[in-house]
């Protein structure tokens, strides 16, 4: 009787801790674990959501850099971590296509947890204004009157490079295509004119001086809406090209994290987006705030992934 | 055999092996393989410049084996183990222990620095970088 | 014109201004006088903290950061013979002999004087030529690119000293070395042997804390053994208060000017060429000098032109980095970039448009980069004081910490062990070549350029479809061109005459 007593306390005492600790996430600060260096858009952007985020989550963010190796290190790090929901990777999915391009397996979507995006870096194709080209039509028929002699950068984005190249092979232009170690560099480059136009993503230099009408915005390689240029043709929903690079900015958990946890996280973020304040900061650095569940997210990128073998053996035979 | 020719050698060894056999095993395409195989150019022939026409004076000689074994070797090896050990447990005790035991290889014996090393150091590292920047140093098993 | 520099005024005269850029020389001077850690490691540490300040005494703080641990990476450079940062690496040349020679506080005051000068030129560059410098920076594309790194890596192989196979030799190993990673055009991995952490190529941070640091560690504490056991201390004599040996005179201050001028002028060119990196500037400053020098032989036994030539091209490369970065909305190096990120979180964007729309920001700015450089001679000056009793230390317990921070150090970029595992196997790397007697600095010049030079080549190639004829047409790259060739065969000349005229 006596046994089966203290049995029973135990039991009691053991499920009360257990809802309590439930309910209690978070109970200590938080890791977010970035996988490139500071002062990039992905740290920025993570570091300015996390201020909000912490108000949400009412715990502090620890936000270490864990850069180097095209951001798969530091992604494999979380994914590594105890699926307690403290560790978290973000923004996490640029790791996917890096691991492809570096000749390593392509990751199994299904092998973690994904909890949401704050917002959709795209890439977009800019030229300097004093071009005489000022849409992607025109600058079309400018490389078919010019063939050979148009030079196209890229600004740190291989997968952007890859859209172009199968862009041109589809469409028989002739350019050359020239690889950047950064945006920065590539726009430096674009604005002395020593290329014709430059692939770049959102909320970098380039952009920022497309915004003040130094540069003009070609082509949007991606599926997002551009902030301040909503009449930008997009490749993939507007001109019907088959391929198309667009990366979800999200937060992805280990493996093994508890549904609460991981529904925790999203609903913060959810939350933390639909704080004006956050989204007009995030605005005017020129970033794209969209929210989209982990669900989303996660065939999202799914379809992605799909697209970049096929991009690159169509890319390959026509080579 | 004179070292400015042993030198020569041993470079000349390693630049065919990198032509031979770790450039076409690591790059994908000529393109991709053409400066290394310049750079491997520019240590391959003064190499072989070396090998061929030595200096008649010979160079007081910098390495010294016993010392190697004695002073470098030690040191090497226990920062070998300081960093597995490091990986496993966590920063501050692996650092506590590597402290004492590279001050006892490179010969201190008096215990007030023994004592003072670690705490200072440990201490400082503490307070500044765990404590004040919230940089997280790795954890392991113990911290 | 006149309001803003009002509005300036009042953004400048915050007392959050002063203290944030003091705390950013002071803190910036010590961890650079720590081998192993550095002024990018304490950006990288503080800048999550800068996030909480306002722009201007976030700035205050890096720009602090970056100045004072420049000079700060001077101080072991001259008492230890290890350099604190790597851009300290030339002063060790002619700094750790003055002060063998007992003159270790006229040695620490040269570099404070020679670091301040330039570092204030180069700042007045930035600010009264920052569009004219843009315009020139614009104006140099991949193939001027490849011809300037070129020229520099070929005078740099060249004037390396000793014998000119070790000096090609350690050339090629850095070429060699700014290979691994990947592809910089086709993006194909190449000499990761396997380790995707070598995918963005070797971390610099780590590879030079190995090299200058940790091997420098087990050189000494060999020399230190041999010497204990033989009773013969090579211990460095501290200079006396109040003596010659302690303080630069005026005479040696205007001897200095000169050469402060010339590296001035070389390290602010490097500066506005994005990326070539402090280093090289100092390098380069220090081979000009040597050329101009009455009594080269004096350079590399302790010539003061020598500390002067290496301080000044280092610290003038920062003022002319910040230009693109103003005036384009594009970082120049590490600390732009962390810069750049402050300004983003703010919701300002620089850029063109940035000098127009906040102008008094923009003045504000510029007077705390004076006041940087007035904090980092009064807090130097007070280090330069204590320093050298810093020799006071057991050598047992410097080697041990210096260990310790060589981890820290290469850790904390990347919160990485892998890091420090490069950090280990290059102190092993460094080890060798000084046994070797290949040159250490040549081989870290020759890697940072390296990279560059075949990115800029094969971008310029794939602009021209392939065409070499590139790099003729345009003028200002034929122009270091040609200057390269005529530099490379005057030297092959001097080299095959020394030869005959030797032989009898």
């Amino acid at each position: 009787m006596n046994k089966l007593l203290s049995m029973l306390l135990a039991g009691t005492v053991s499920l009360f801790c257990m809802g309590q600790a439930q309910a209690a996430f978070p109970e200590k600060p938080l890791n977010v674990i970035v996988a490139y260096a500071p002062g990039g858009t992905s740290d920025i952007s993570v570091r300015m959501l996390a201020k909000k985020l912490e108000t949400i989550m009412g715990q502090p963010l620890v936000i270490t850099n864990k850069g180097g190796g095209a951001g798969v290190p530091g992604f494999e790090y979380v994914m590594k971590a105890k699926p307690d929901g403290y560790t978290i990777s973000a923004p996490a999915t640029p790791a996917f296509s890096a691991s492809i391009f570096l000749r390593k397996k392509a990751y199994d979507l299904n092998e973690m947890s994904f909890v949401g995006t704050y917002m959709i870096n795209d890439r977009i194709l800019l030229t300097r204004t004093d071009r005489p080209y000022k849409t992607w039509e025109e600058f079309k028929a400018y490389i078919k009157a010019n063939p050979g002699k148009v030079s196209i950068g890229s600004g740190a984005s291989q997968e952007a490079l890859e859209v172009l190249r199968s862009v041109a092979i589809k469409e028989g232009l002739d350019v050359n295509f020239v690889m950047y170690k950064s945006g920065g560099e590539a726009s430096a480059d674009l604005i002395g004119g020593h290329i014709d136009a430059c692939e770049l993503g959102v909320g970098t230099a380039g952009y920022q001086s497309a915004r003040q009408g130094k540069l003009n915005i070609l082509l949007n390689l991606g599926t997002g809406a551009i902030p301040d240029f909503p009449n930008v043709p997009k490749l993939h929903a507007d001109l019907g090209h088959p391929f198309y690079t667009s990366v979800p900015y999200a937060f992805i958990l280990p493996k093994g994290t508890p549904e609460d946890i991981r529904a925790t996280w999203e609903n913060a973020i959810k939350l933390a987006l639909q704080d004006p304040e956050l989204k007009d900061a995030m605005l005017k650095a020129g970033f794209s705030p969209s929210f989209m569940s982990g669900q989303e997210t996660k065939t999202f990128c799914q379809e992605e992934l799909k697209i970049i073998p096929s991009m690159l053996e169509f890319n390959k035979k026509a080579k | 055999m004179h070292i400015d020719r042993l030198t020569g050698l041993g470079f000349l060894v390693f630049s065919a092996l990198l032509w031979f056999v770790v450039i076409p095993a690591q790059t994908e395409g000529p393109d991709e393989a053409f400066v290394p195989r310049l750079s491997v150019l520019v240590i391959a022939i003064p190499a072989l410049i070396m090998l061929l026409r030595a200096p008649r004076t010979n160079p007081a000689p910098t390495f010294d084996p016993a010392l190697f074994l004695r002073v470098s070797v030690p040191i090497i090896l226990l920062f070998l183990v300081y960093l597995v050990a490091l990986a496993r447990i966590g920063f501050f005790l692996p650092s506590f222990v590597f402290i004492l035991c590279s001050l006892w290889l490179f010969g201190e014996r008096r215990k007030k620095i023994f004592l003072l090393t670690p705490l200072i150091t440990l201490g400082g590292i503490y307070i500044l970088i765990v404590r004040l920047l919230q940089f997280e140093l790795p954890r392991g098993m113990l911290f | 014109m006149f309001e803003s520099l009002m509005t300036a005024l009042g953004m400048v005269l915050d007392w959050q201004n002063f203290f944030w850029s003091l705390f950013g020389v002071t803190f910036g001077i010590i961890v650079g006088a720590i081998p192993g850690l550095s002024d990018t490691m304490a950006i990288v540490l503080l800048l999550p903290f800068t996030y909480y300040l306002g722009p201007i005494p976030s700035i205050a703080m890096l720009m602090g950061l970056s100045k004072g641990g420049n000079f700060g990476g001077s101080i072991p450079a001259i008492l230890f013979n290890i350099p604190g940062t790597p851009q300290a690496m030339i002063t060790t040349f002619d700094g750790y002999p003055l002060a063998k020679q007992g003159k270790s506080g006229k040695a620490l005051k040269t570099a404070l004087f020679a670091s301040v000068t330039a570092d204030t030129a180069s700042d007045l560059v930035l600010i009264f030529l920052a569009a004219p410098v843009a315009m020139v920076a614009l104006r140099i594309g991949p193939p001027e690119y490849s011809m300037i790194l070129l020229f520099s890596l070929v005078i740099i192989s060249l004037a390396a000293g000793g014998s000119p196979c070790r000096g090609l030799i350690s050339t090629g190993i850095g070429l060699l070395l700014a290979t691994v990673g990947c592809d910089p055009e086709i993006g194909t991995p190449r000499f990761n042997f396997g380790f995707i952490e070598l995918a963005d190529g070797i971390s610099i941070m780590p590879m030079a804390i190995g090299l200058l640091a940790f091997s420098e560690v087990l050189l000494q504490a060999e020399r230190w053994y041999k010497d204990r056991n033989n009773k013969t201390h090579d211990e460095i004599t501290l200079s006396r208060p109040g003596t010659d040996a302690d303080r630069l005179t005026p005479a040696e201050m205007k001897l200095c000017l000169p050469t402060i001028a010339r590296s001035t002028l070389i390290g602010s060119f490097v500066g506005i060429v994005p990326g070539i990196g402090t280093t090289v500037g100092a390098y380069l400053s220090y081979i000009w000098s040597r050329k101009k020098s009455p009594y080269p032989e004096k350079f590399g036994n302790g010539a003061l032109e020598g500390i002067a030539a290496s301080e000044a091209g280092n610290n003038a490369v920062n003022g002319p980095n910040l230009v693109p970065l103003l005036t384009l909305g594009i970082p120049g190096n590490l600390a732009a970039a962390l810069i750049l990120g402050g300004f983003m979180i703010k919701g300002l964007v620089p850029g063109p448009q940035f000098m127009e729309s906040n102008a008094p920001m923009l003045y504000a700015l510029f007077a705390v980069l004076l006041i940087s450089n007035l904090y980092t001679l009064v807090v130097g000056g007070i280090f330069v004081h204590y320093a050298k009793k810093l020799t006071r230390i057991p050598k047992t317990v410097l080697f041990s910490c210096v260990m310790l921070f060589s981890f820290i150090g290469s850790y904390v970029n990347n919160s990485s062990l892998f890091d420090v595992g490069v950090m280990f196997v290059f102190g092993l790397v460094g080890y060798l070549f000084a046994k070797l007697r290949l040159s250490m600095p040549t081989m870290i010049v020759a890697f940072f350029l390296g990279s560059l030079l075949e990115h800029k080549m094969r971008q310029s190639l794939l602009i021209s479809r392939g065409d070499w004829t590139i790099f003729v047409d345009r003028p200002i790259a034929l122009c270091f061109l040609a200057m390269t060739v005529f530099i490379t065969l005057f030297y092959i000349v001097r080299l095959t005459r020394g030869r005959k005229a030797a032989r009898p």
